[in-house]
């Protein structure tokens, strides 16, 4: 019979079972782009795939799914996918809501100051600023792919095999020496 | 194999196909390609020859969704409006491909123009040609000519997007002001953030 001490396993059950959405919205570490990349070469993953997004920009949304499954396909192989938003302060709470929605239940940056020619700067010249924006980087905390513009899931994956099996990637996304 | 190729092509993003930009001291691109649009109630097709001014020729790439370009919206027009009226041809030019993007297309930007006060024109990049032939990656993004028809200027309005008040750097003012004094242009490139443009695929 099912009685009420019996029922914390269905119960359980149930929790296990619901949509895999956070409950907590992720904390927003606020940085500039010089303490994301200290971070970064602190201690170097394998690859760390840096993406650059915000809330109100279509084609970063749309590419984030693609990015987030590959982070949990890729996390035992050393690739880290790190998320740095640079929304306006004022859509802040839009920012967490959509991570939120994404299932998203690790910190992500969320760029500080209003000095968009630093912070482009301190990431890679080479980007002129334009949404979405995807930097790799090596075992040594090199950038060594780099791309603007929204990519699709098999191209994200192409560039973190290249830089997991120390592959150059296509002349499109070769960061130029300064 | 065709096939594969075929992937390979539509796997990579859009913008990494666009461009270099324009370098400085460059000539204006594609100056004879008619674009359609509007200025105020005038409804015609505009190149940017029609519109090179005697103190210089400013070419803003714009659109109407992007929050950047509405951030420095007020302030560009409002400099457009005024720098016309000292000799300056001013036009804004929207290559974003409406389909996917709506709010971008004919009836959304004589909507956002009337708002704002634009008096200059506002056209469509058709085919995304323009942009590509500028290398403009992203909205806004603002490319300065002199008298003669070369780059001099190319980025953003100023420093500050999101703070209008704390604006320490407006670097297209600047720069006009110094083609009007008949000086060099001191800062001559600048970067911000902005939305990548929305390229129509090339034919």
């Amino acid at each position: 019979m099912l009685t009420l001490s019996r029922l914390w396993i269905p119960f359980l059950l149930l929790l296990w079972l619901s949509p895999a959405v956070a409950d907590e919205p992720p904390p927003l570490m606020e940085a500039t782009g010089a303490k994301i990349l200290e971070d970064l070469r602190e201690k170097p993953a394998q690859v760390t795939l840096l993406n650059v997004w915000a809330v109100w920009c279509q084609p970063c949304r749309e590419e984030m799914p693609g990015l987030l499954e590959l982070r949990e396909e890729y996390a035992d192989q050393g690739v880290v996918i790190q998320l740095v938003s640079v929304d306006f302060d004022t859509e802040r709470e839009k920012t967490l809501g959509f991570l939120t929605a994404m299932g998203v239940d690790f910190p992500t940056y969320f760029r500080t100051g209003d000095d968009d020619e630093a912070f482009i700067a301190s990431l890679y010249e080479g980007w002129s600023g334009s949404l979405p924006a995807t930097f790799l980087f090596d075992s040594k905390g090199k950038l060594v792919q780099f791309w603007e513009g929204d990519a699709s899931r098999d191209f994200f994956e192409s560039r973190i095999l290249e830089v997991l099996q120390q592959r150059p990637g296509p002349p499109e996304t070769q960061v130029k020496s300064p | 194999m065709k096939s594969l190729l075929l992937f390979i092509f539509l796997a990579l993003p859009a913008t990494a196909l666009a461009e270099d930009p324009l370098p400085l001291g460059s000539e204006m691109p594609l100056t004879e390609v008619s674009m359609e649009g509007f200025a105020g109630d005038t409804e015609r097709a505009w190149t940017l020859s029609d519109v090179q001014g005697e103190a210089g020729t400013l070419v803003i790439f714009t659109c109407n969704h992007c929050p950047y370009v509405k951030a420095w919206q007020e302030r560009v027009v409002a400099h457009g409006n005024a720098y016309a009226e000292k000799g300056f041809g001013v036009i804004a030019i929207n290559s974003n491909d409406p389909v996917p993007y709506p709010d971008d297309d004919l009836e959304g930007m004589k909507a956002r123009a009337a708002e704002q006060g634009m008096q200059y024109p506002y056209v469509v990049d058709a085919t995304s040609e323009m942009a590509r032939a500028f290398g403009a990656k992203k909205t806004p993004e603002l490319f300065l000519f002199d008298k003669t028809g070369k780059l001099v200027y190319h980025g953003a309005f100023d420093d500050n997007g999101q703070h209008p008040d704390k604006v320490e750097k407006p670097y297209l003012k600047l720069a006009m002001d110094a083609l009007l004094a008949g000086e060099p242009v001191a800062v001559a490139e600048s970067k911000a953030m902005g939305c990548s443009i929305k390229f129509r695929d090339k034919k």
